[in-house]
């Protein structure tokens, strides 16, 4: 194997590695989701079991990491979802709701990882389904945590970045097949 | 007439016994640490806040705390636990728009945890309220927080170098003795007054 497939083979194993470690991101702007007991709301937060994991919290801003947060109305946020979770790790599938239908998302590998105690972490990739939030963009990404029943969350509102990294993937692709072509 | 005030104070009663204050304040910032002084710093605005009366200016406020790495617990196969102490005088401060010291205190305890690999994680505290215009609603407060995006993930040796990230949370103060507690009473009193007059008159009646 000459040194312009192996680069071509590096390049192509990095365009398909790429969107998931970029995944492992917060993606903003994103939905800042808290429970507030107490609240007009009266979330009760998270509850974990070996078989559900489900959120009743409220989106409370529009968290920016370049600028103020973007307040906006409190909205309901409720989540749902089956699996199994042994004390220490589980994954989760179920779909879940912002507001009366301002977004609506899927999710299918919702990793729960304990972090000893009552306290989890919690994150996977989201498909958003619908709502007046989500406009063009298809995919997302959640993270939060788990302290007994509080818990906070973000929620990636829309993420550019693959896009922009199937281009550059695409960009590498068109360089590595000039490069064969002028080497044969 | 006595049986209806006593109707209505015991729904009156058990309609408001289920409301509660719990102050609380909103932050979202930037978290850091020094591995050279093993300090972390957190630097943040206040994004929004929940029975706190008037409700503080979040423009251009900002909640900070900086704790020193007291010991790393990485007894866990699965994830890492830094353990922090406060530092010397006030540990954390918010301040609202109008530059009023809102809260300052030390933190009785501080944890940050994470599971091995992933760069985000839990932190949480204990915070003894040592002043500001909401030390009495504040006196012992919780601070819960997701920190994530980390330039580090955890690992038990990642306190050995500097690492950056976001973190989102909030502080939540002591439970406030509502008022609908103090109706609440005053409705039980009622609905007693009015059940123990009930047999009175029914007797007074038959004379």
């Amino acid at each position: 194997m000459n040194l312009s497939q192996r680069l071509s083979r590096l390049l192509l194993a990095a365009l398909f590695i790429l969107p998931g470690v970029l995944h492992a991101d917060v993606v903003y702007p994103a939905l800042d989701i808290h429970n507030i007991p107490g609240s007009p709301q009266f979330d009760s937060g998270a509850n974990l079991t070996g078989f559900t994991f489900d959120i009743d919290a409220t989106v409370i801003a529009i968290a920016n990491n370049t600028g103020p947060d973007i307040d906006i109305p409190d909205q309901d946020f409720n989540l749902a979802s089956v699996g199994n979770y042994d004390g220490s790790i589980g994954m989760f599938s179920g779909s879940f709701t912002v507001g009366g239908g301002l977004l609506t998302g899927t999710f299918s590998d919702l990793v729960v990882l304990s972090l000893g105690g009552s306290d989890a972490e919690f994150y996977g990739d989201v498909i958003y389904t619908g709502g007046s939030m989500a406009g063009s963009f298809t995919t997302g990404y959640i993270d939060g945590i788990i302290s007994g029943s509080d818990v906070i969350a973000k929620l990636g509102a829309v993420v550019p970045v693959p896009a922009a990294v199937w281009l550059f993937g695409s960009g590498l692709i068109g360089l590595v097949a000039v490069s064969r072509r002028k080497s044969a | 007439m006595n049986k209806f005030i006593a109707v209505i104070s015991v729904i009156f009663t058990f309609g408001m016994t289920s409301a509660y204050a719990v102050p609380t304040l909103f932050f979202d910032g930037t978290i850091s640490f020094d591995s050279a002084s093993g300090e972390i710093l957190v630097s943040s605005e206040l994004v929004d806040s929940i029975d706190i009366a008037p409700a503080p200016n979040l423009t251009g406020s900002s909640m900070n705390f900086s704790a020193l790495l007291s010991s790393v617990d990485a007894t866990s196969p699965y994830f890492t636990v830094g353990l922090f102490a406060g530092v010397a005088g006030d540990d954390l401060s918010i301040i609202d728009g109008d530059l009023n010291t809102l809260l300052t205190g030390e933190f009785l305890s501080l944890q940050m945890k994470g599971g091995n690999g992933r760069n985000s994680g839990l932190i949480t505290g204990v915070i003894d309220a040592t002043g500001g215009n909401l030390e009495t609603e504040f006196g012992t407060s919780n601070l819960i927080a997701l920190q994530l995006n980390l330039t580090s993930s955890f690992s038990a040796t990642m306190f050995d170098s500097d690492f950056s990230g976001d973190i989102d949370g909030r502080v939540v103060g002591e439970e406030i003795v509502p008022e609908p507690a103090v109706i609440s009473i005053l409705g039980l009193g009622l609905a007693f007054i009015g059940l123990i007059r009930l047999p009175t008159r029914a007797y007074s009646s038959t004379l």
